[in-house]
């Protein structure tokens, strides 16, 4: 079963602060985090069941996130954040242990539903 | 916000993303440019006008252009004790903003322009907290502040 704690690692400060809104929404106790380096350091201590993870940022990008928590234990439900809808992006995403990958900008209906479904549908248990 | 970039590391205008996400072609774009001076908005008013686009075309493109994301509608994402209480309405009708909920000392707020400045500096000053500007339709906004200050809403 997947913990309450989620891990929101995006350099966006206002996309960061909607996500922070509605998974707190969905009972979510939320981390922040501006960078890869960030999150890993939050990751060791909070040992996320959720991580929405942007791929291009600062310092250290999302990708190298993933290859870092790739042979971990207790790895995370993953979700890839991408500016650039791409199957490439995709399928090395996906390849690295990342569950979803979400294309911005993002209708916040969108977001909403997206987040909701997550656990509604069963994919992430709670 | 992070910026759409073209290739060329520019951050993209409106009419080139415009062109890139399919919703007008380039003619209709240098159709429009001929008609409007170099400001965005005027751009995007002759866009309108020869009806080549729509205003919720143009807020998408924005969306993507700025990175910021969409609110069609405040449905789930709308705190009534900050939206009632951190502005006054007569100052939400004059910046055409609305604040939405607030995290720690940062909140977000719904703008028909988020590239407005003055507007944010303004609110920002007002509420003493970080302004994080989502993008709605005028529409939206107007309706929801006068939902939020118990106005009766004629459609």
């Amino acid at each position: 079963m997947m913990n309450k704690i989620a891990v929101v690692c995006d350099d966006d400060q206002t996309l960061t602060q909607i996500m922070q809104f509605v998974l707190s929404k969905q009972g979510f106790d939320v981390r922040t985090a501006e960078n890869g380096n960030e999150a890993l350091e939050l990751m060791k201590f909070s040992k996320p069941g959720l991580l929405l993870l942007d791929l291009e940022m600062p310092e250290r990008d999302g990708f190298s996130v993933l290859r870092e928590i790739a042979s971990g234990p207790d790895r995370p439900y993953t979700i890839i954040l991408s500016s650039h809808e791409s199957q490439d992006i995709h399928d090395q995403a996906v390849a690295l242990g990342a569950r979803e990958v979400w294309v911005k900008p993002f209708n916040a209906a969108e977001l909403m539903t997206k987040i909701s479904g997550l656990f509604e549908q069963g994919r992430a248990a709670i | 916000m992070k910026d759409a970039m073209a290739p060329s590391g520019k951050r993209q205008s409106l009419g080139e993303v415009l062109v890139s996400i399919g919703a007008i072609t380039v003619a209709q774009l240098n159709e429009a440019a001929r008609k409007s001076d170099p400001s965005q908005l005027t751009l995007g008013s002759a866009l309108i006008e020869l009806r080549y686009a729509t205003e919720e075309k143009l807020l998408k493109a924005m969306c993507i252009r700025l990175g910021a994301p969409y609110f069609a509608t405040f449905d789930g994402f709308l705190d009534q004790e900050v939206a009632s209480r951190l502005l006054p309405e007569r100052t939400a009708r004059r910046l055409l903003v609305l604040p939405l909920f607030r995290l720690e000392d940062s909140l977000t707020l719904a703008m028909v322009n988020p590239t407005d400045k003055h507007a944010i500096e303004e609110v920002s000053r007002l509420t003493e907290l970080k302004v994080r500007p989502v993008v709605t339709s005028i529409e939206n906004l107007l309706q929801s502040i006068a939902k939020v200050h118990g106005r009766r809403i004629d459609q």
